[in-house]
């Protein structure tokens, strides 16, 4: 309903009220990202309970294995919930907007699988190690690919994708 | 596609964003189909066919190329 009242008031949801730093909308971000922003806390709550040098660490291995598997899902079940409330925010959209987020999010998907299957092979050729001697910057982050790291990346090249298109249709 | 939106919008003295308006689409999607970047879908060019009350064929001609 959150969604449609937009469309039943001929208004049609906007995507730069995101990313438009002027245009920018707290409500807006709260409406289609709240699953997000509940799968990044369950993430990084799961992630220092049980992936930590807490006690509890120790503890967590003796639990049953069906218990570990959800504890460890619920962040990507977000995520699923997080895509359904983007795809209905996006059916809401004008159709040159809901194309432009379209392929913006298939530029985003496709460059985050590129970069992950890729990296084993680049760092493998030395590419790291000649990154962080010219730059000092270290990319182990990218040595073991995890869900808020590939999260990230996704969200960076979608952003980056967005506004490219959006350039072609202006 | 070609098409003859523009003309037909400036005899009506819209601007772009009173188009977009009636059409129920953003500025952008009217101004990108005015410069024939972006091609509308088959409900959007029936929408202004009939705010123009002309015939699709009237508004849009496809590219002979």
């Amino acid at each position: 309903m959150l969604y449609t009242s937009s469309v039943m008031n001929n208004k049609s949801n906007d995507p730069e009220e995101l990313f438009h730093l002027k245009k920018y909308c707290l409500w807006t971000d709260l409406k289609v990202n709240y699953w997000l922003f509940f799968a990044i806390c369950a993430g990084a709550a799961n992630a220092f309970l049980f992936h930590s040098h807490l006690p509890l660490q120790e503890d967590y291995l003796t639990w049953p294995v069906g218990l570990r598997a959800i504890i460890e899902l619920v962040p990507l079940l977000a995520v699923l919930f997080w895509t359904r409330s983007m795809a209905r925010w996006m059916r809401g959209m004008d159709e040159l907007q809901r194309r432009i987020t379209l392929e913006a999010w298939l530029f985003g998907a496709t460059v985050t699988l590129g970069v992950l299957s890729l990296w084993p092979l680049l760092d493998g050729a030395g590419v790291s190690a000649a990154i962080l001697k010219a730059t000092q910057f270290h990319l182990e982050a990218l040595d073991k690919p995890n869900f808020p790291l590939t999260l990230c990346l996704l969200c960076i090249f979608y952003v980056l994708g967005h506004f490219v298109l959006n350039r072609r249709y202006k | 596609m070609k098409n003859k939106l523009r003309e037909l919008r400036a005899a009506k003295e819209w601007s772009q964003a009173d188009l977009a308006d009636k059409l129920g689409v953003s500025r952008q999607t009217v101004n990108a189909i005015e410069t024939e970047k972006y091609d509308p879908s088959l409900p959007l060019a029936f929408k202004v066919a009939r705010l123009f009350k002309k015939s699709i064929e009237e508004i849009f001609e496809l590219d002979k190329k």
